[in-house]
């Protein structure tokens, strides 16, 4: 059955996916959240982990990791047990490095992990404050409340009942004036979420919950 | 029985009668009528009937005569008048029966009846004689008719007997029924008469009795009225027997209202009597205040008002105290003491009678006084008064007085009130009189001050013309230091001026130095990583002796580089060329590298080294990480360079309140110390303790300066105690950076840095080689190998150092190594060997740049794919940018960190 679900869940991901997603995340999402004491960050369906540990970084080079926790959460336990693992295929190094360096890293992605044998090593220090978890979107109900819940490229093999449930549970999720960001491809207009989130970067599909009127600025053809 | 009744009564009788009375008339006059239509309508009918009768019957008489008569003379046109004649008979005969016919109708009683049937039968017995005649005549025997007509005569003669007896009878008839009529109609009138006659007395008799009935109450009340008296109200009559109707209500509404009067008059009484009382007081009052009035002296306010009063209410004593400024009363006046004085003077608040009054603000009142409590005497004799009243005299709520009367009778209630209301008003005046004397006093006091005051005006205005005279001098100084401040503003123009060109020159002097650093550190840095190689032998090929020449030649390079490194720190730091990178530090990795650095020092020196965290402290500190090791380096070096024996101790703290402190690291030693003197130039560049301590102890002298400076651009600063040959404690404080510095740095000026202290930090630290970490196993480096077994890796770089430095470190790892001087020689290079799978390049090189050679590489296709790691400086943030703009993959910053670039080669050369 594991093994069945495993073939069945769908686990494509890279670090730094969607560079401009990052890039407009770390100049307008950043300084909302660098006041508050702590930070608390969902990445629902993280998959291997890839884009938590982008985040790690991202908030690592912000100067905010250490009073951040993230909990990536999947479904898949055996793509959990990977992803905790912090190892990714040198194959794709390549690719997430120029991925950072579009993302506006600030440092070098080298500093970040070291190769042994054929896998990059996520370097510990990353992964101090991440917590992999298992969570099914469609069974399970909120666990905590966070101020930014990435659920990217998740909900694009849902139908759209279980899109409004998955809906439904991300915005019992967030704290007030909280931010949720889906994949840059999703199309979420027509459903219900529309009426919970205010729409606040349209390309990046970044999304607010909160009644005050809240606006990013959001530049065309960044990348 | 009321009056509405009676009268209801009496008009309904006379109302009965009248109906009673119209009625019968009405009665009697309509019998009347029916009787007299009875006579005209019935007898005066059968009357008129039978002379009808009689008329017919003459007529067929005297018609038959004629037709006999005719007969005779003109028989020739006999036939047509004869048919005339029997014609007409005829038309009688008829008549005659219909008149009998309605008289039989009309007849009522039986004799009319009877001879009605008589004169039918006639009547046809001689209808019967007619017809028999006119038999004859037309038989053309007239004669006979004649004959038989003449025979005859009797019938006719009974018909009409009988008619006019018929006539008779009904004549008589007529007259009997107007005879009854006419005794009716004076039987009728005969009653009328009496019936209205009666009628009348009665009606008389009814309204007399009611009118007498009602004007017998009316007297009755009337009379008890009239005689209310005049002016007697208290005692007034009152109406007795009362009957119960109308007039008896207003009887009882009467009696009410003279209860009324009486009780209103009974008030007024009493109204009267306050009213005359009220105006003793009032009147008495008047004459007493006005006695009183305008007397300033309370002595004699007080003589003056006893002396009014005491009369007016018969007293033979009195005496006025009056409360002085404490709480005792004193006595103003007094009443009847000719001869001796009456009264204490004094008496407290609270003290006997009187002072109990005052304090209680009560009257008191004895009637019957002992018999020697005083005696009041006349020229007569003497007696004793029986009643006594203490009165307190009030204002505004307190007790300002005492007033106390002694009579020889009961003083009564009008006196009493009398004095009361006057200690009451009364004051006031005193109050006013106490008021007076205090102004009084005030104002002899006023007019002394005023009189000072005017000396001291005359004074004060002498002064103001001196204070004049004095500005007016002070102006003409204001101008002339007006004159000298331009005169000091051009030289301090001209100071600016050269300030500036000072400025200037010691800025280039200090870019000079700056730029001189990679001059002199690039040959020396090579000549120290060579002769560390060879110190190490790792060929085994030198001798001992070569060994040790060589690790003297790294000893000497190394303390030449440290000296270069702080003037050079130094001259940067002054010319505002330093860049801080703040990033996240853990405390804790302060702690490791403090370990690693002094722990060998201070067992060399046989010195002990405590390190020691306070559980309090932050474990994060958000600053430059290279800048403050550097600090402590500086410190800790200082500590033990100047510490024989004893100890070193490094103290990490949570730091005060102060924005700019959140950790405080404490380096404190047991050394020689510092005078306090010195304390303050110790942190002035190129300064020792004294001169000889540089020969004694060595170093430059610049370390405390460059710290004080580094702390500074930290945000933090260096605080230091110390005691001459008891030792010394520096406290370094350093705040969080925030990223608002951080940003501002990345906008300062961008200069060309090369690596310098950073390589330095790893000579220093570890005696092991270059730039490799060793925290990893024998089994990386040997998986490492197998990945990057045979890659060839080209070296873009004009500091033979650093190319020395890498390629060592490569080639322990297997990879063949190239290298080339600048981006020319780079693409040459390249043309040569195609075998080339990554290449790592630097930027600031002669010739052709780092920027360059990448975009040329580019520019080839075969090339486009070939990795290409750019060699930054850590400072520069925007470097990184160029370098992927002009074609590089990746970037690492010098100093180059062994295993990542080997990782960062592995995940380039991967395919």
């Amino acid at each position: 059955m594991k093994k069945l679900l495993n073939d069945l869940s769908i686990n494509v991901t890279e670090m730094f996916r969607d560079p401009s997603f990052f890039k407009v995340f770390r100049t307008e999402i950043i300084p909302i959240l660098r006041d508050k004491p702590v930070i608390r960050i969902w990445h629902a369906g993280c998959s291997s982990g890839e884009e938590a540990y982008s985040m790690a970084i991202l908030l690592y080079e912000e100067g905010l990791y250490n009073k951040t926790r993230i909990y990536a959460t999947d479904m898949n336990e055996q793509i959990l047990e990977k992803a905790n693992g912090g190892e990714i295929p040198i194959t794709n190094m390549q690719l997430f490095t120029r991925n950072y360096q579009q993302a506006g890293g600030v440092k070098e992605f080298s500093r970040y992990y070291s190769v042994d044998d054929n896998v990059a090593v996520i370097q510990p220090f990353l992964k101090k404050n991440i917590v992999f978890a298992h969570h099914n979107l469609v069974t399970d109900f909120s666990f905590n409340e966070f101020h930014v819940i990435l659920c990217r490229n998740v909900l694009i093999y849902f139908n759209n009942k279980l899109k409004n449930r998955v809906y439904h549970l991300l915005y019992n999720s967030l704290s007030d004036e909280g931010f949720v960001c889906f994949g840059s491809k999703e199309t979420i207009t027509d459903s219900e979420a529309t009426t919970f989130f205010q729409i606040i970067h349209s390309r990046e599909k970044i999304y607010y919950k909160g009644k005050k009127h809240f606006s990013i600025k959001e530049e065309g053809n960044r990348i | 029985m009321r009056i509405k009744t009676k009268l209801y009564m009496g008009f309904g009788i006379v109302l009965t009668v009248i109906l009673l009375i119209g009625t019968t008339v009405l009665y009697t006059y309509n019998q009347q009528r029916d009787h007299l239509s009875n006579v005209v309508n019935e007898n005066y009918e059968r009357v008129k009937l039978a002379d009808n009768l009689e008329a017919y019957s003459q007529a067929i008489s005297r018609e038959v005569r004629q037709l006999l008569l005719m007969d005779l003379n003109h028989f020739d046109q006999s036939v047509t008048i004869y048919e005339d004649q029997k014609e007409l008979i005829n038309y009688y005969q008829h008549s005659s029966t219909v008149q009998l016919d309605l008289l039989k109708q009309l007849s009522t009683n039986k004799d009319t009846s009877d001879l009605i049937a008589t004169i039918e039968f006639e009547n046809d017995q001689y209808n019967d004689l007619i017809l028999s005649i006119f038999d004859y005549v037309e038989s053309g025997n007239t004669n006979r008719g004649v004959q038989e007509l003449l025979n005859n005569t009797e019938v006719r003669t009974s018909l009409i007997d009988s008619i006019n007896e018929l006539k008779v009878l009904e004549e008589h008839e007529m007259e009997r029924a107007l005879q009854s009529s006419e005794e009716m109609f004076h039987s009728a009138l005969l009653f009328f008469s009496s019936l209205i006659g009666i009628s009348i007395l009665f009606i008389v008799g009814l309204t007399l009795q009611i009118t007498k009935s009602i004007d017998r109450s009316i007297n009755k009340v009337r009379s008890v009225m009239v005689n209310i008296p005049s002016k007697l109200m208290d005692q007034l009559p009152k109406i007795r027997n009362i009957k119960d109707d109308e007039i008896g209500d207003i009887a009882k509404t009467y009696n009410v209202m003279v209860e009324h009067l009486e009780s209103i008059k009974k008030k007024e009484d009493k109204l009267n009597e306050t009213l005359k009382e009220d105006n003793w007081i009032k009147s008495n009052y008047a004459q007493v205040t006005d006695n009183i009035q305008g007397l300033q002296d309370l002595k004699k306010f007080s003589e003056t008002l006893l002396t009014s009063i005491a009369p007016l209410v018969s007293a033979s004593f009195g005496i006025l105290y009056i409360k002085d400024d404490g709480k005792q009363l004193i006595k103003q006046g007094s009443y009847a003491d000719e001869y001796r004085d009456i009264g204490v003077e004094k008496i407290n608040f609270g003290d006997g009678l009187v002072g109990q009054s005052a304090l209680t603000n009560r009257k008191m009142y004895f009637r019957k006084l002992p018999e020697n409590y005083i005696k009041s005497s006349s020229g007569l004799g003497e007696g004793v008064p029986t009643s006594l009243i203490i009165i307190p005299v009030k204002f505004e709520k307190g007790v300002i007085g005492v007033l106390e009367l002694a009579k020889f009778e009961p003083f009564t209630r009008i006196e009493i009130d009398f004095l009361e209301h006057l200690c009451d008003s009364v004051g006031a005046n005193i109050n006013q009189i106490l008021n007076h004397l205090k102004i009084s006093d005030l104002l002899v006091e006023s007019q002394t001050t005023t009189e000072e005051l005017q000396t001291q005006s005359e004074e004060l205005q002498q002064q103001q013309e001196e204070l004049r005279m004095i500005n007016e001098k002070l102006h003409d100084q204001y101008k002339q230091s007006d004159e000298k401040t331009k005169e000091l503003e051009v030289i301090k123009k001209d100071l600016e001026r050269r300030n500036r060109e000072i400025q200037l020159s010691s800025k280039y002097k200090s870019e000079f130095l700056a730029n001189m650093s990679h001059e002199l550190r690039t040959p020396l840095n090579s000549i120290l990583i060579l002769s560390q190689l060879l110190h190490e032998n790792n060929d085994q090929n030198l001798t001992k002796k070569q060994v040790e020449h060589a690790e003297t030649i790294y000893t000497s390079g190394k303390d030449l580089l440290d000296l270069i490194n702080d003037i050079l720190d130094l001259s940067k730091i002054e010319s505002g060329k330093i860049d801080i990178y703040p990033e996240e530090l853990e405390i804790s990795n302060v702690k490791a590298f403090v370990e690693r650095q002094f722990s060998h020092v201070a067992q060399q020196k046989g010195v002990n080294f405590n390190i020691k965290i306070e559980h309090d402290t932050p474990s994060i500190i958000y600053t430059d990480d290279q800048r403050l090791k550097q600090i402590l380096k500086n410190l800790l070096s200082n500590a033990f360079k100047f510490t024989k024996e004893g100890n070193v101790d490094l103290h990490i703290k949570r730091g005060s309140n102060d924005v700019n402190s959140k950790v405080i690291f404490s380096i404190r030693d047991t050394g020689i110390g510092i005078s306090t003197e010195k304390q303050k130039s110790i942190f002035e560049a190129f300064y020792q303790g004294d001169g000889t301590t540089t020969r004694k102890y060595g170093g430059t002298g610049l370390g405390l300066s460059i710290s004080k400076e580094l702390s500074t651009l930290l945000g933090g600063y260096i605080e230091v105690e110390s005691k001459e040959g008891k030792g010394s404690s520096f406290l370094l404080h350093l705040p969080d950076l925030s990223s608002q510095i951080d940003e501002a740095v990345i906008d300062m000026d961008e200069i060309a840095v090369t690596s310098e202290e950073p390589l330095n930090d790893r000579f220093d630290s570890q005696s092991n080689i270059t730039v490799i970490h060793h925290n990893k196993t024998e089994k990386d480096i040997e998986n490492t190998k197998e990945l990057l077994e045979n890659k060839v890796v080209l070296i873009v770089d004009d500091d033979m150092r650093n190319v020395f430095a890498l390629t060592t470190a490569l080639e322990m790892n297997k990879i063949k190594v190239l290298f080339a001087e600048n981006g020319k020689e780079a693409i040459d290079m390249l043309n040569k060997n195609p075998a080339i799978s990554i290449v790592l390049m630097d930027i600031m090189m002669p010739i052709m740049d780092g920027y360059e050679a990448m975009k040329k590489i580019r520019e080839r296709e075969e090339w486009s794919d070939l990795p290409i790691i750019a060699l930054t400086a850590k400072a520069m943030k925007n470097d990184r940018e160029k370098c992927l703009q002009a074609g590089a993959s990746d970037y690492i910053s010098k100093p180059v960190d062994m295993t990542q670039l080997l990782s960062l080669i592995k995940v380039w050369v991967y395919k």
